[in-house]
């Protein structure tokens, strides 16, 4: 496993009322704004998810501390009622996690491209064998489907009570270049379907993973798996 | 919910591809597990675009009462016919069948994905369109 445990955060946000896209666009470029205002932000990152988008909320919002202690104190500012200042009485639903990573490769540090994410539930029943097998299996996808540039797969925390509470367990995150990596290549991959989809199938007696999956996609405006890292 | 975000590449992963489901049954379960197989799992599983090819029992005899295995082999058409069936699969009566199976009729059970070797390079080609 590697670190940076509690440095990351990623959230989903659920606006209130009727958003179009315009106002999805305004309300992430807000966010994103308040997210950078705060202290200790080292980069804060906010995109309306593309409409191939299943089961999510309607934004996902990335940021990085350059500290544990901001990052603890961004937790607890979260927690809180008010967390989000003015922005709090357009937020309808916030699941907000850290991720701490299992495994990462970032083949084209930089890219600003398309991320899409998979947020799932490893059932609570799951044997600790099978969910070890599933961590150390998800990575293969990244070797296999070349379009993934960039990816990290993460395990994700969150406060037990209060606006950050979330359903996930598990985060796979990836960056391709443009959406037909995602919807084309990935989604033919042999070792997706034919492999790792056991994980996920309500008819495999393998399956660990809660059907209830989120699965969301943004264009990026900057480069958010390699944040940190040399471009 | 599948995690399904699209079609494939129709033109590269249109090989068949097949699905292979072995059951060990309990003592004396054959006939329950095909009657309910019959009525309460094929006519949808096909209309999700699984076509039969074979339902075999192993050993093949009725003469003594032995554990026997079911091995089921469905074909679907290609990476899109795959994602055609898991987009549907998700079904309450399609999540009981394989409850009450588990419960009353199989001690243990698998499902696998398979093609032919010679599917193999244009199945792996359709995962590198935009590579």
């Amino acid at each position: 496993m590697t670190g940076e445990v509690g440095l990351r955060f990623v959230g989903q946000v659920g606006i209130a009322g009727d958003a179009d896209a315009g106002d999805r666009a305004e309300f992430a470029r807000d966010l994103a704004a308040f997210g950078a205002s705060l202290e200790g932000v080292a980069d804060s990152h906010a995109s309306p998810h593309l409409d191939l988008s299943v089961g999510g909320l309607d934004l996902t919002w990335d940021l990085r501390f350059t500290t544990s202690e901001a990052a603890q104190a961004f937790e607890t500012l979260v927690s809180r009622a008010e967390g989000l200042g003015p922005l709090q009485g357009r937020v309808e639903q916030l699941e907000l996690g850290r991720p701490i990573t299992l495994a990462t490769g970032l083949g084209r540090p930089g890219l600003v491209g398309v991320k899409r994410a998979l947020w799932l539930r490893v059932e609570p029943e799951a044997s600790p064998d099978d969910v070890a097998r599933f961590e150390a299996e998800t990575p293969l996808l990244a070797k296999a489907v070349p379009a993934i540039r960039n990816w990290r797969w993460s395990r994700l925390t969150s406060a037990d009570h209060g606006p950050m509470e979330m359903r996930w367990t598990h985060l796979w995150e990836q960056e391709f270049e443009t959406v037909e990596g995602l919807q084309v290549d990935y989604m033919s991959s042999p070792v997706h379907w034919g492999h790792i989809d056991r994980w996920f199938d309500p008819e495999m007696p393998d399956r660990i993973v809660d059907l209830w999956l989120a699965h969301t996609a943004y264009v990026e405006t900057a480069p958010v798996l390699s944040w940190g890292e040399a471009g | 919910m599948a995690e399904s975000t699209g079609d494939g590449d129709e033109a590269a992963g249109s090989d068949p591809i097949f699905v292979i489901d072995e059951l060990v049954l309990r003592d004396g379960q054959l006939d329950a597990f095909l009657d309910a197989f019959a009525s309460d799992y094929r006519p949808g599983a096909e209309a999700r675009g699984q076509r039969l090819l074979h339902l075999l029992v192993s050993p093949p005899t009725r003469a003594v009462a032995l554990p026997q295995t079911v091995t089921l082999l469905w074909q679907l058409d290609g990476i899109a016919g795959f994602w055609g069936m898991r987009s549907q699969n998700a079904m309450e009566d399609v999540i009981a069948f394989w409850a009450d199976c588990d419960a009353k009729w199989s001690t243990s059970r698998s499902r696998r994905l398979a093609a032919t070797p010679e599917a193999l390079p244009l199945l792996d080609a359709a995962g590198r369109v935009n590579a």
